[in-house]
């Protein structure tokens, strides 16, 4: 079947399904390989859904080291997009959408929209609507962006989210005012987004959609620049994806398209694997892999019985070797996370490699990442955890850097408050316990804010016996130079400068630091970023913009910025991540540990007041009620979908781990606890009655 | 061999001019990839505006050779907020560069094996004739480079013998143009023969088994500390302050050119 979906001559347009595991990702490959040695001249672009389902190809390109690697480019539909947009924004100019045509495009990006979306929402907020909504106000701005991403790619006005919203609505009818709020706020949004040339998400897909693709210019460059297409997990991707695509396909020398029939993982984020279905109707050819080439046998054995419900009972011995319980439950969360270490390194000490073991929970907290990391690497099994990148504020390197550039700045009228400048002085110079930081900071602070450093004259001669005098030194050192800083000194210069010239000396806390040093110069990255739409507008000096960046990530706007979105911390090895990161990544471990069974968080939804995945959905009849049957169903269906992608995803065993009180500290017993107890008393019944 | 390069690894103009800088900075910057504060306020105020107008003028001339109407491009040159960027831009519509012909790649990427290694090249325009294979590459510079200074460039090694190898046909020869776009009459033209493109080869044969061969301890730190004048690792080597030195601004330029404009990322774009 592998040879087939390779084959370019005979099946020169085909669509491969297969659940995962199915070996899909593996027929793609060989079928690159034979494209690359008969067409050493095309090109081919391999379309993912996002980065992590593009390692197969990275890995294969990287290996191969073939001459002609420059044929293959591998991208997300968005990278295209917004390249696309740049580089034919004339195009765009000409057609007058904005109201300064001719000035250069101002891309934003998740974090960067909702500082602007803050700026039109805000005023709205204030006057008095969403009262009746409790949301914080970074979450509410990001439902609002989200819900003219989601007009975008599903590929409606978004001037029709308040109507398609209150459509489908069964509860109170105050809620029908909300989304009335709600389009009032993106309709100012956008408008505010045309009058200064900004570019969100939702207007690029929309300009890229409705003026760069169908122009007759971009057509012939971009017909010119591939000849091949390999389109996988075409299932997580939005129906918008799957419309270009399908324009498309006809145009190409070959193309293959990949759907992973449990897929559709990412329907929160406007996956639509009902659209991506009907590539099979442009195909020439469809093939479907049905073989399993990961699963162990009695994994596939219940896999069996899930998906087939008139499927004969396993018995008790095949599913307790596939799922494995231990004999004495503990009773809290902490006792659960010492079992699950000890059992983790009993099978590395037999001889399972690290890589080979995924902790899993659906949801990460620092506590349970550190707890785990810090018992196994006391066993001396490396872990790498994969979760969405903390925010950079409360990184200290970075958290000491904002600190200190507040104290420089005090026309930003942002001061510290005592806290944070204590932590962040103790983190520049170690030598200064927090104890004495607090004492001299104490000569300075003011309702709890510290607006500059104590000078070393000014500080009573009690409390400098009390400090060795070359931290005295350092500490007034410090001071100087926070007092001669240039008000209109742009940030990222000031942060560069600062790193340099003070952090990195002798003595001081950056000095000799690696780690440091990348977290700054992420900061700077990000800072750089944040300014770059801003600059042009009238008005906005290097004080102005140093103040807008500090306040957006003291408010939380900018909280996961500019930094990889999942960031992986560690060298390969047990791996710990969450479900939907871990499905996401497309690999197969011997051992899944699965945390917090009795969470919700398995299969419920976030709560979403201001929008609605499966409501703003291309699938969703027009006029139908979203009812609380249909909120039980979609979680049930959640569940299933997820057990099965783990399952496929394991070749040994999954074990399942429980303790009396969860991670919260509450018992709980969400479907999946249940499912699981079910599954062992009913088998434990049968084996009695037998 | 000791070879420390990760599988794939793909050379360029960049990382090798980088490398004939600083071994060190090869090191940091294209195998560990390692993050670090560049020192800022040590370039020049107008850095960073001067790479933001050369990556426009680079975008508006691969726009024409697009098909984009050049009437719209000049009124998006002349509402860029950099005045300099509407002249360059009409200056290359006057200039011969701006012939359309059939035979023209603009933004053009091509990748050849030497030696077993990969070794990239991205031209600006790239034009196959039938008896010669015409490079272009704009600049922006402000001050127009020296003629020696350009013909001893790694990037005019690597893009002659990219695009000769690449094409292959025995008889064409190979010109080399480098129009700025501020000194637009004075082009700067080398003419290469088979015999100076068979030295190239050796020189970047050389350069690469070098690199190659080289263990992690002798990526050494330059001991030219004029070359750290613009370097990102100033802070990390303690080199901070060293004297400026205009090769090593064209040196950082260049890459940060090469970085706005995607030139040398690798194939894969998120
Ligand atoms: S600062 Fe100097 S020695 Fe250090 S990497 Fe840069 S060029 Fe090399």
């Amino acid at each position: 079947m592998q040879q087939q979906a390779a084959d370019i001559t005979s099946f020169p347009h085909l669509f491969l399904s297969g659940p995962a595991s199915s070996g899909k990702t593996s027929a793609a490959l060989l079928r690159l390989q034979q494209i690359l040695s008969s067409d050493a001249r095309s090109t081919t672009l391999v379309l993912v859904p996002q980065q992590s389902l593009a390692k197969p190809y990275q890995d294969y390109l990287r290996s191969s080291n073939l001459p002609s690697s420059q044929q293959i480019s591998i991208q997300t539909m968005s990278s295209i997009v917004r390249r696309m947009i740049a580089l034919f924004w004339p195009l765009i100019a000409s057609r007058q959408v904005f109201r300064h045509p001719f000035e250069p495009p101002r891309f934003l990006t998740l974090e960067t929209a909702q500082y602007f979306m803050a700026q039109v929402a805000d005023p709205v907020i204030d006057r008095g609507h969403f009262a009746t909504i409790t949301l914080t106000r970074n979450r509410l701005f990001s439902q609002l962006l989200d819900n003219l991403n989601k007009s975008a790619i599903v590929g409606f006005p978004h001037t029709e989210l308040a109507r398609r919203l209150k459509s489908a609505w069964t509860g109170d009818q105050s809620q029908l005012v909300v989304y009335d709020d709600v389009q009032l706020a993106v309709n100012a949004f956008r408008e505010f987004c045309l009058e200064h040339n900004l570019l969100d998400f939702s207007l690029q897909v929309e300009l890229f959609r409705e003026i760069v693709w169908p122009n007759e210019t971009f057509q012939k460059y971009f017909q010119n620049q591939y000849q091949h297409l390999i389109y996988d997990n075409a299932e997580e991707d939005p129906p918008y994806v799957h419309d270009i695509v399908g324009s498309w396909i006809k145009s190409l020398q070959t193309s293959l398209i990949i759907m992973d029939e449990g897929g559709g993982l990412r329907s929160f984020l406007g996956a639509d694997p009902a659209s991506a279905a009907k590539f099979a109707l442009q195909a020439d050819t469809c093939l479907h892999f049905e073989q399993n080439y990961v699963s162990s046998p009695p994994v596939v054995a219940l896999l069996g019985t899930m998906q087939s419900p008139h499927a004969q009972k396993l018995p008790h011995s095949t599913i307790s070797q596939a799922l494995i319980i231990a004999s004495k439950q503990p009773r809290f969360f902490p006792e659960l996370l010492q079992s699950v270490s000890q059992e983790i390194a009993d099978l590395v000490l037999n001889g399972t490699p690290a890589e080979e073991i995924a902790v899993l929970s659906p949801f990460l907290s620092d506590p349970l990442v550190f707890e785990l990391s810090r018992r196994l690497s006391k066993a001396g099994i490396p872990t790498q955890s994969l979760r969405p990148s903390l925010a950079l504020k409360s990184n200290p390197h970075i958290q000491t850097v904002l600190t200190l550039s507040s104290l420089a700045h005090p026309d930003w009228q942002q001061p510290p408050d005592l806290y944070q400048t204590l932590s962040a002085l103790s983190t520049a110079i170690p030598r200064l316990d927090p104890l004495r930081a607090r004492l001299i900071l104490e000569q300075a602070t003011f309702n709890q804010d510290v607006t500059l450093l104590p000078s070393l004259v000014s500080l009573p001669k009690e409390l400098t016996e009390r400090i060795p005098s070359d931290i005295l030194q350092q500490v007034e050192k410090l001071r100087l130079w926070l007092d001669s800083v240039d008000q209109n000194e742009p940030l990222d210069y000031f942060i560069s400068r600062l790193f340099s010239e003070l952090l990195t000396q002798p003595g001081f806390g950056f000095s000799e630091n690696q780690e440091a040093g990348e977290h700054t110069a992420r900061l700077i990255q990000s800072y750089q970023k944040f300014k770059r739409p801003l600059a042009a507008d009238k008005g906005a000096d290097a004080s102005y913009l140093g103040r807008e960046y500090y306040k957006a990530l003291s408010q939380g706007l900018l909280s996961a910025l500019f930094v990889p979105e999942e960031e992986v911390v560690g060298e390969p090895g047990v791996l710990i991540a969450p479900v939907m990161t871990f499905l996401m990544q497309n690999r197969a471990v011997q051992h899944q540990f699965w945390l917090n069974l009795g969470s919700k968080g398995w299969y419920e939804r976030l709560e979403q007041p201001l929008t609605h995945p499966y409501v703003l959905n291309r699938q969703w009849q027009p006029g139908k009620k979203w009812t609380t049957d249909d909120e039980i169903a979609l979680g049930r269906f959640n569940l299933e979908r997820t057990l099965i992608g783990l399952l496929r995803r394991c070749s040994g065993q999954v074990h399942l781990c429980t303790s009396d009180y969860g991670e919260s500290g509450v018992e709980e017993k969400g479907l999946l606890l249940t499912w699981a107890q079910n599954l062992f008393r009913s088998a434990l019944r049968e084996q009695e009655n037998d | 061999m000791t070879d420390i390069l990760p599988a794939g690894f793909v050379f360029h103009q960049s990382n090798l001019q980088a490398f004939k800088t600083c071994r060190f900075s090869f090191l940091l910057r294209y195998i560990r990839k390692f993050p670090w504060p560049a020192p800022l306020a040590a370039r020049t105020s107008t850095f960073e505006q001067d790479l933001v107008a050369g990556s426009t003028l680079h975008s508006l001339i691969h726009q024409y050779f697009l098909g984009i109407d050049p009437e719209l491009l000049v009124s998006s040159a002349a509402n860029f907020p950099d005045a300099r960027v509407s002249v360059w831009f009409n200056n290359f519509l006057a200039s011969q560069y701006a012939t359309l012909t059939s035979n023209q790649f603009p933004e053009h990427s091509l990748q050849i094996t030497l030696d077993g290694s990969l070794l990239l090249a991205k031209f600006d325009l790239l034009t196959l004739n039938v008896d010669t294979i015409q490079i272009c590459d704009w600049k922006s510079s402000r001050v127009i480079p020296k003629r020696q200074f350009l013909q001893d460039r790694i990037q005019t090694m690597v893009y002659s013998l990219v695009a000769a190898r690449a094409h292959p046909l025995p008889s064409r020869s190979i010109t080399m143009h480098y129009w700025e776009a501020g000194f637009p009459d004075q082009p700067i033209i080398f003419t290469i023969e088979a015999a100076q493109l068979q030295r190239y080869e050796e020189t970047l044969t050389d350069l690469i088994t070098c690199i190659r061969s080289l263990p992690v301890e002798q990526f050494e730190r330059t001991t030219d500390r004029k070359k750290c004048s613009y370097c990102e690792y100033q802070s990390y080597c303690a080199r901070s302050g060293s004297t400026k030195d205009e090769e090593s601004f064209n040196n950082w330029f260049e890459i940060g050119l090469s970085e706005l404009q995607g030139q040398t990322k690798e194939q894969t774009e998120f």
